[in-house]
Parts: C-alpha cells; structure tokens; sequence
C-alpha cells in the first residue's frame, strides 16, 4: 500500500469518525439527560410520598382534637351547662348563673365551631359542593362579606382525602382573601362540564397577580400558599389567579376528576 | 459537479448570512460573511481570469480571519480557565502566521501552517463537546446553537486537517487526486461547515 493509497484512506477514516463521534455525543447525552429525569421523578414521587405522608398525619391530628373537642371537651361542658341551670332553679343569686351559663352556652358554641373547622361533618357525608355551601353560609353569617354559590353543572363525588384537600384549599384561599384583599362581596362558581372540577372564587377585593403568587412559592415566605401548593401537587391541581375584570377579579381552581387520586 | 460545488461554495455561505438576519451581533455571523466575500471574490477571479495564484493572499487573510474569530468564538463560549488558554492559543498562532507568511511568501498557501490550525480546532471543538457533557443546558441536544457551531467545526477540522497536512505531497505526487480530495471532500466538508453554522445561527433565534 503506497502513501498515498494511506492518505486518501486516512482521511475516509477521519471523516467517519468524526461523525461517529457526533452521533455519540447525541446519543450519550440524550442517554445521560434521561438518567437524570428518571433520578429526578423518583425523586419527586419520594417527595410527594413524604408530603402525603404529613399531610394525612396533620388531618389524622386534626379529626383526633376535633373528636376530643366535640366529644369530650364538648359533652363536659353540656353538662356543666345542665348543672347550672338545676343550680337556677334552686338558688337565690339568678344574676350570676345566668351569666355564668351563658358563658358556658358561648364556650360550648365556640367548641363546636373550632371542631368543626378542624374537621367538617358534612364533607365526608355529603361531599364538596355541601361543605362550600356551609362555608358561604358561615361567611354569610359573620358578615365578612357577601357571599353567593353557583354550581352549573352536578358536582360529583371525589375520593375522601381529594375532597378534604380541595376544601382546605378554598378555605386557605378564603382566609387569605379576607385578610388581604378585602372584598365586599365573594363569588364561588362550581362547574365539572368535562373531566375536571373547575372552582371559580370571584371577588371585588384587592387583586392578587399569578406571578405573585409564583414569587411568593418561589421565595418560601407564603406559608399559606406553600400548604395550597403542595396540596395541589397531591390532587394534581391547577390554580390560576386571573388579571381583574370590571372590578372582578378570579382565582381559577381546576382539580382532575379521573386522575389517579391517591 | 464541479461548477455546482463552486457555486453551493458561494450560495450556502450567503444563504446563511440571510438566515436569523438579526443575529448578526454574533460573531460566527461576521465569520460567515467573510468567508462568503472570500469566495465569491476566489470565483470571480477564476471566470475572468482564469486560475491566478494572486488570490491566495486573500485566502490566507480569511485564515487570519478565521482563526480570530474561532478564537473569540469559544473564548466567550468557556469559562474563565480555558477562556484564558484559548486567548493565549489564539493570539500566539496569529502572530506565528502573520510571521509565516510574511517570511514566506504571502501569495502561497501556508499548508502546515492550515493543518496546525486544523488541529487547534479539533482540539478546542473536542473541549467544545466536552464543555456540552458537563453544562447539560439543553434536554435536546440538537436544539442549542453551540452544538451545531461546534459541530460544524468539528467535522471541518477533522476532515481538512490530513488534507492540508499532505497538500504539498499529494500535489507533486498525484496532482489529480489532489484535486479530487479538494474538489470532492474539501469543498462537501466545507459547505457543509456553512450549513451548520446556519442552523446554529437559526437556532440562536428561538432560543
């Protein structure tokens, strides 16, 4: 073989070579990014295991005081409440045990109150759209502000633990709305015309942008809204804070129906 | 075949000088544009008068042009470490062939002198790669620009660099093909070399 034979050869070779080495470093890259995805949704699903985990641990603490309260605390205090009223019959001084069982009868409200915020009776029997309802009525009541319910379509029935995230999150949201915002009046929209349960809360308060609410999740200082997020990650939820319109403005909360819910 | 490739040599160029028109603040743009003057200047010499050695002084300022460029190209590219080395690369190769040539004489092609080039290329286009392993920016590989400017010299170099190492042999010995190395893979390498750095330039844009 001459030199030249090697040469020419040598260069076939280079050329070659040189585009095997570029398939490579597209094949192994795309091999090493998948590894890395992979690495990082086991990571993810390790996360949300560990945040179901302490949520379910948070609602189990929370069902366990709401039952002592309403059921111990709760049934003590009742029957302090007779007690003083037969002491009413029979004593002189009426003033005092008035006073004193009226107390009692606000103490036993509060208990009730507190229960059943902690853990809401009708949620579990009766679902969602039952539970906003006696959210607005409750809202209605304190006079916060003016509250109206809509549902345009049958709201179904999601699995216990969704339902009891969902509702913690509109009662964040709530919360939030009345502390910061400020509305007049609060405007709860129910719809699940496709596969999705939409929930619109509407209000004429202060708006509240998205990517606020991007910044405050980015930066940790939302408790609040860090609880909302890491409940939606749970129910694989979207929440959107849409720009005000005539004065209104919404928050967009859209829940999977068939996803799998755990 | 052959008046074709002479034409894509000037076209493909100038075609990618059109591509993402506003990406011209890159530098690989202005390289493009240089390259695509050079050639279009190299043809036009030869239709009207013939081939004319002349030319090859415009040839090695494009060298000159190139290296720079390339240099500045990845010195901005990398970090700060071998940014430095790059520079220093850059300036003491420029300086070498300026010296050559003028030693020499500028109206010959300087082969060696192209091969050492050649090399400096596939070594930095190699860190180019290894750089891309390390920062993993893109899930897509192919949708960053640095990938096909990087690309595009990698295969340039690789393929040029025993041409131009075995230019003046192959020409006293096998002057024929010598032209066919040149006519056939010199040039497909180096429209290809156009085509590439065009993608990449299109690319800047939606990145």
């Amino acid at each position: 073989m001459n030199l030249t034979t090697l040469i020419v050869i040598s260069i076939a070779s280079m050329l070659l070579m040189s585009l095997i080495v570029v398939l490579f470093v597209v094949l192994y890259q795309r091999r090493i990014i998948r590894h890395e995805l992979d690495l990082k949704s086991i990571a993810e699903k390790k996360q949300l295991e560990v945040l179901q985990a302490s949520l379910q641990a948070e609602e189990g603490e929370r069902h366990r005081i709401a039952s002592e309260l309403h059921d111990d605390l709760g049934a003590t205090l009742s029957a302090t409440r007779l007690l003083i009223h037969h002491e009413e019959q029979l004593s002189a001084d009426h003033e005092i045990l008035q006073k004193a069982g009226s107390l009692v009868d606000e103490s036993i409200q509060k208990i009730r109150s507190i229960s059943h915020n902690l853990q809401p009776p009708t949620l579990e029997k009766l679902g969602l759209l039952s539970s906003i309802t006696e959210l607005h009525n409750t809202l209605n009541k304190s006079k916060s502000a003016v509250v109206t319910i809509t549902t345009t379509s049958q709201i179904p029935r999601l699995d216990p633990h969704s339902e009891l995230h969902v509702y913690r999150i509109i009662q964040e949201l709530i919360t939030n709305l009345l502390k910061h915002s400020k509305p007049k009046s609060i405007h709860f929209q129910l719809a699940a015309p496709t596969s999705e349960l939409q929930i619109t809360i509407k209000h004429d308060g202060h708006p509240f942008h998205q990517k606020d609410y991007l910044l405050l999740l980015e930066t940790g200082s939302g408790i609040g809204l860090k609880h909302i997020d890491n409940r939606l990650k749970f129910v694989q939820g979207n929440l959107f804070f849409d720009r005000p319109r005539h004065g209104m403005s919404s928050i967009n909360l859209s829940i999977p129906i068939y996803s799998k819910m755990k | 075949m052959d008046s074709l490739l002479d034409l894509l040599s000037i076209l493909v160029p100038l075609l990618v000088c059109l591509v993402n028109i506003r990406s011209r603040k890159h530098v690989l743009w202005y390289y493009v544009l240089f390259g695509s003057i050079i050639e279009c200047s190299i043809l036009t010499s030869k239709i009207l008068f013939g081939e004319n050695n002349g030319l090859n002084i415009l040839a090695n300022i494009f060298i000159l042009i190139e290296l720079i460029t390339i240099g500045c190209f990845y010195s901005i590219k990398f970090n700060n470490v071998w940014k430095k080395t790059i520079l220093i690369l850059t300036a003491t190769a420029s300086l070498i062939f300026v010296y050559d040539c003028i030693k020499s004489q500028l109206a010959e092609i300087n082969t060696i002198a192209l091969s050492c080039l050649s090399l400096l290329y596939l070594l930095v286009s190699t860190i180019g790669y290894l750089r891309m392993f390390r920062n993993m920016s893109h899930k897509y590989i192919e949708s960053s620009s640095f990938f096909w400017f990087n690309t595009a010299f990698f295969i340039y170099a690789s393929s040029s660099l025993l041409i131009f190492l075995f230019a003046d042999y192959l020409m006293k010995e096998n002057q024929q093909l010598f032209y066919y190395l040149w006519q056939y893979i010199y040039k497909i390498v180096n429209i290809a070399r156009y085509a590439l750095i065009g993608i990449g330039l299109g690319r800047l844009k939606r990145q």
